[in-house]
């Protein structure tokens, strides 16, 4: 690779990026984005999708900028409610709430989004740095990737993640099949058909995943702080930069954490076929696993703050990547954008690098203004974001409700996943008294569908046999990986019997969320 | 000059006249008073999803119409939720829908029932105009040894059925459907793996996962001009003659006489007003003769197709026949 | 706390056998080309009413604790009393839609929740509902559900 051509490709192309138009157009699509993230269930989706008829007006360069700067703010913005209110503004951000608002309940909201905006801003600047030098080798590997090779990095995402809240294990299997069921609720794209829809059109659309999250979560959360009395005071909260800066003295000790984030967030969002959502997840679960507080994940660990978002943003960017070189979208996000190359007049595909260099350089170059700008705009909003949960509850929490409302049914454009969110809340708020975890509920039914779809597609590919999974090599390999690492904690449990308990046990109850 | 000043008088009453009248005669019976709402019956992204959200900004810029036109995706159940969410706005002038090819293939694969208890067909809804007709273009990838149709055709006949294996978006829609067309017409058999869209599919066949597709022109162009996949054949009646399109040849050419193209219409709720079926057949009309359609036009090679009224109807008739009889062979229609 | 136990577990158990009856409804063998689409909802299903049956059964075992109860005294109806609404203005979506809807019900719990002072209570409640209105309808122009009064009120008959 000719590292001096490079270089100089983007130099010229954050150029571009930082000419006064463009700079403005990206800081007006970052402040976009980070509202439309704030707003549960409104992704980054829609937001690029609202926004696509408007870069009509502006040439591609300015069109991707903008777009491509409401998705970063969309990541950034998405983290906001999941901390503060348990309501996950995005889907990828329901991994952040796990240890995000057991610490902003104890006080530290400031640290809880500050750590986020800046693992996110890290894990973007890695998965940039990378898309730069190797975005088209990258893509080339990215096409191996078929059906056999997404399940079996499934099964792997699975495998880090299972066991993640502690507790009854009877009731986290339960939940776990409940999460599986819900997902295969829907429109089969397999057989072409219906199926668990109890003969509703509009159960056809399946069960949304940041809808019942909304529900669980949101929802279950409210329901749930009314019980004791129904006046709430707000958290009390301290408000100042010194948060920041206190927070950012922990960074250092989390390097290995944030590499390991960015670089499997980075391939996770490369891989068409996942996505953003089974990165943080999988993040989330390798970072409980290896951390040496891994037991204390659940209760307010920075680090399980900062694992699913560094992974996050930088799966986000990865995402981009086989949109740019192939035209395969890695995100729905992506999707929408695609859509906007074409009515740009652009094709997407290898000689995108040669024909548009403005466009592609452009956007790079926008990628690593657009993200510092963000990281800062964010960052000085700390307090204000942090003074949000100040306002009095019988304000806040109608006003959270009707919001939740508008993004459930911003998903599909239907009244009955109105009805869902409700009945999920009601669910949420029963699970939570009753010991139920929700967190493998959430990731079961997030991981199901694509499991499922990748898996049928594998053995129709296969003619049937699930030999398919080991006579190709890359599969093979997950597939042994994703079943080594389900067996980690037995192996653990093992040689901490043989060596004797030298640290006495955590209860792992304690975790609850 | 020898104008008197009733000449004058009479020249400029006629022009007023005139000016009156061709006002009256230009301006539509029937406008929009309140935003139009137009249903996508497909997730956002996908082809039908462009095209609305190509052709509602270029409305305003050209001030077609007095209110915007505002997308709006509704993707459950292959179109299923958008079409009976038409039935439901029935005689709602605000409403209108765009179309693919699931608009037949759907209702004949499950049973869609009103709220009357009847079953949903096209026929429920109000015509507008079609716009466009996309191309189905059967392609390998570049390094196969596919080179010509004859070859693939002897490779499908010769190896063990179901040994080449195609990608399409979905399942029981176009591109199974074409699928099954050759099939009957080579008496061979394929195996089909079912993804969620145009760009998983085209991606499918680059990374050798499948060994062919039957992408729509605009899914596969990047890729055709990497040199990555080649085109064997169009579905098409005749050679799309628009740049290096045409050296595609059509299937009839080749001695297979099949013939598939995907409708991109506009369809207005039950008992949509005949004014506003007038207004809407008059901006479509206009859109597609804006510069950036054409340039559209032109990317994704479609065929621009305007027709309304009787002539339409016809049309979707045998569209709907067509898509049925294929559908009822490969035994997937649900009585 | 015993007898709520009891009663969800026994729910869930319901739930899944309300599922298993729907995934019977579909092919749930394995094909020449792998699952059908009913083979992972029926074991799934399966799965889920075992698991929920062993809660039930452990739960029953289970020694009765008095020290605990479900809520605490009241919760109940403080519960109902922020859900019901909630409830009330998905209910009533048609007629109200989100905006009218909403504000109504931003209202009722800074007033009657939160007993806030008038003033306050319409400036919320007539505020937001607008500042929402100009957000999604005129500047992300999303049409959400406006409600026949709104409608009615914005456009005329049509």
């Amino acid at each position: 690779m000719d590292l001096a051509r490079t270089f100089q490709d983007l130099l010229y192309g954050l150029g571009v990026a930082a000419s006064p138009p463009n700079l403005m157009v990206a800081v007006v699509g970052l402040l976009l984005g980070t509202a439309i993230g704030v707003l549960p269930g409104l992704g980054g989706t829609n937001g690029v999708a609202l926004l696509l008829p408007l870069t009509f007006h502006l040439n591609p360069t300015a069109a991707i900028i903008l777009l491509s700067s409401v998705y970063w703010g969309a990541i950034f913005g998405g983290a906001i409610t999941s901390i503060l209110f348990r309501i996950p503004g995005e889907p990828w951000s329901v991994a952040t709430m796990f240890d995000g608002c057991p610490l902003a309940k104890q006080g530290k909201p400031g640290t809880a989004l500050t750590a986020a905006f800046t693992s996110s801003f890290i894990g973007a600047l890695v998965a940039i740095v990378l898309f730069t030098f190797f975005a088209p080798p990258l893509a080339e590997v990215a096409l191996k990737f078929g059906p056999p090779e997404n399940f079996a990095v499934l099964l792997l995402a699975f495998g880090t993640i299972a066991g993640l809240e502690g507790g009854d294990p009877v009731k986290a299997l339960l939940m776990t099949f409940l999460g599986l069921l819900l997902a295969t609720v829907g429109f089969d794209i397999v057989s072409g058909s219906p199926r668990m829809t109890f003969g509703s059109v509009s159960l056809q659309s399946g069960v949304n995943f940041i809808i019942i999250a909304i529900g669980l979560f949101g929802l279950g959360e409210i329901l749930l702080s009314v019980e004791e009395r129904l006046q709430i005071e707000g958290m009390r909260a301290r408000l100042s930069f010194r948060e920041v800066w206190e927070t950012w003295k922990l960074f250092p000790r989390y390097v290995w954490t944030l590499l390991r984030s960015s670089l499997l967030g980075f391939w996770i969002g490369v891989l068409p076929g996942t996505g953003a959502t089974p990165a943080s997840f999988m993040s989330y679960g390798i970072a409980r696993q290896f951390s040496r507080r891994g037991s204390r994940f659940g209760t307010g660990e920075v680090e399980g703050v900062i694992a699913p978002e560094t992974a996050a943003h930088a799966a986000g960017i990865g995402a981009l990547l086989p949109m740019v070189t192939l035209g395969i979208p890695g995100s729905p996000t992506a999707a929408v954008m695609l859509a906007g190359f074409f009515i740009w007049g652009l094709n997407p595909g290898p000689l995108l690098f040669q024909e548009n260099r403005e466009f592609v350089w452009g956007l790079i170059g926008s990628m690593y203004l657009g993200n510092v700008i963000g990281v800062l705009v964010v960052l000085t909003l700390v307090p204000a974001f942090a003074a949000i949960v100040r306002v009095p509850f019988a304000i806040l929490a109608p006003l959270i409700t009707i919001l939740c409302s508008i993004g459930a049914y911003a998903v599909n454009n239907q009244v009955l996943d109105l009805w869902i969110m409700l009945g999920s809340g009601v669910a949420g708020y029963f699970f939570k008294k009753l010991g139920y975890p929700l967190a493998p509920l959430v990731v079961a039914l997030v991981l199901g569908d694509m499991t499922e779809q990748a898996f049928r597609q594998s053995l129709i590919m296969g003619q049937g046999s699930p030999t398919i999974f080991f006579t190709r090599p890359i599969a093979a390999f997950f597939v042994v990986l994703a079943v080594l690492i389900f067996l980690l904690p037995f192996v653990r449990n093992l040689t901490r019997k043989v060596r004797g308990p030298a640290v006495p046990a955590e209860a792992p109850g304690a975790a609850g969320s | 000059m020898g104008l008197t000043r009733q000449g004058v008088l009479i020249v400029l009453v006629v022009c007023v006249v005139g000016l009156l009248a061709s006002g009256a005669l230009s301006a539509p019976a029937w406008q929009p008073n309140r935003p139009v709402e137009w249903t996508v019956p497909a997730g956002t992204g996908g082809g039908a999803d462009q095209q609305a959200r190509l052709m509602a900004p270029l409305i305003e810029k050209y001030r077609l119409s007095p209110q915007p036109f505002i997308p709006v995706n509704r993707p459950a159940g292959a179109g299923a939720q958008a079409f009976l969410w038409m039935i439901d706005k029935t005689g709602d002038p605000h409403t209108i829908l765009i179309t693919l090819d699931s608009l037949f293939a759907t209702p004949a694969a499950q049973v869609l029932r009103k709220r009357d208890g009847s079953r949903f067909t096209w026929r429920d809804l109000t015509p507008i105009a079609r716009l466009l007709l996309d191309h189905f273009v059967l392609w390998v990838h570049a390094e196969s040894p596919y080179r010509t149709l004859d070859d693939f055709v002897r490779a499908a006949k010769a190896g063990p059925p179901g040994r080449l294996k195609m990608a399409g978006t979905g399942s029981k829609q176009e591109d199974e459907i074409i699928m099954v067309l050759l099939e009957q017409a080579w008496g061979a058999k394929f195996t089909y793996v079912p993804f969620p869209g145009g760009g998983a599919v085209a991606a499918a066949l680059v990374g050798k996962q499948v060994d062919f597709t039957v992408n729509n022109p605009i899914e596969a162009v990047g890729h055709w001009e990497a040199g990555r996949v080649r085109p064997l054949a169009i579905f098409a009646s005749e050679r799309v003659r628009v740049g290096r399109w045409a050296e595609i040849p059509t299937m009839r050419e080749l001695g297979y006489p099949i013939e598939y193209q995907m409708l991109r219409g506009i369809f207005g709720p039950p008992q949509m007003p005949a004014e506003a079926v007038a207004f809407y057949q008059e901006v479509f009309r206009r859109v597609l003769d804006t510069p950036e359609m054409a340039d559209f036009i032109e990317r994704g090679a479609y065929t621009k197709a305007y027709l309304t009224g009787r002539e339409y109807v016809q049309w979707l008739e045998r569209k709907d026949a067509l898509v049925r009889s294929l559908m009822e062979r490969a035994g997937w229609l649900v009585r | 706390m015993r007898r709520a136990e009891l009663v969800f577990a026994a729910g869930l158990v319901v739930a899944g056998l309300v599922f298993l009856q729907e995934a019977l409804r579909l092919p749930t063998g394995w094909t020449p080309s792998g699952p059908g689409p009913g083979f992972f909802p029926f074991w799934l299903a399966t799965g889920f009413t075992l698991t929920g049956l062993v809660v039930l059964a452990r739960t029953w075992k289970a020694s009765h604790d008095p020290t605990k109860s479900f809520a605490p005294p009241g919760a109940w109806k403080r519960v109902l009393v922020v859900f019901l609404p909630m409830v009330g203005v998905v209910a009533f979506l048609h007629t109200l839609g989100i905006y009218l809807g909403g504000g109504l019900y931003l209202a009722a719990y800074a007033r009657f929740v939160g007993r806030h002072r008038w003033p306050l209570v319409l400036a919320v409640s007539i505020g937001v509902p607008l500042v929402l209105f100009f957000v999604f309808e005129r500047w992300f122009v999303m049409p959400l559900p406006k409600g026949t009064v709104l409608e009615w009120w914005l456009y005329g008959r049509r």
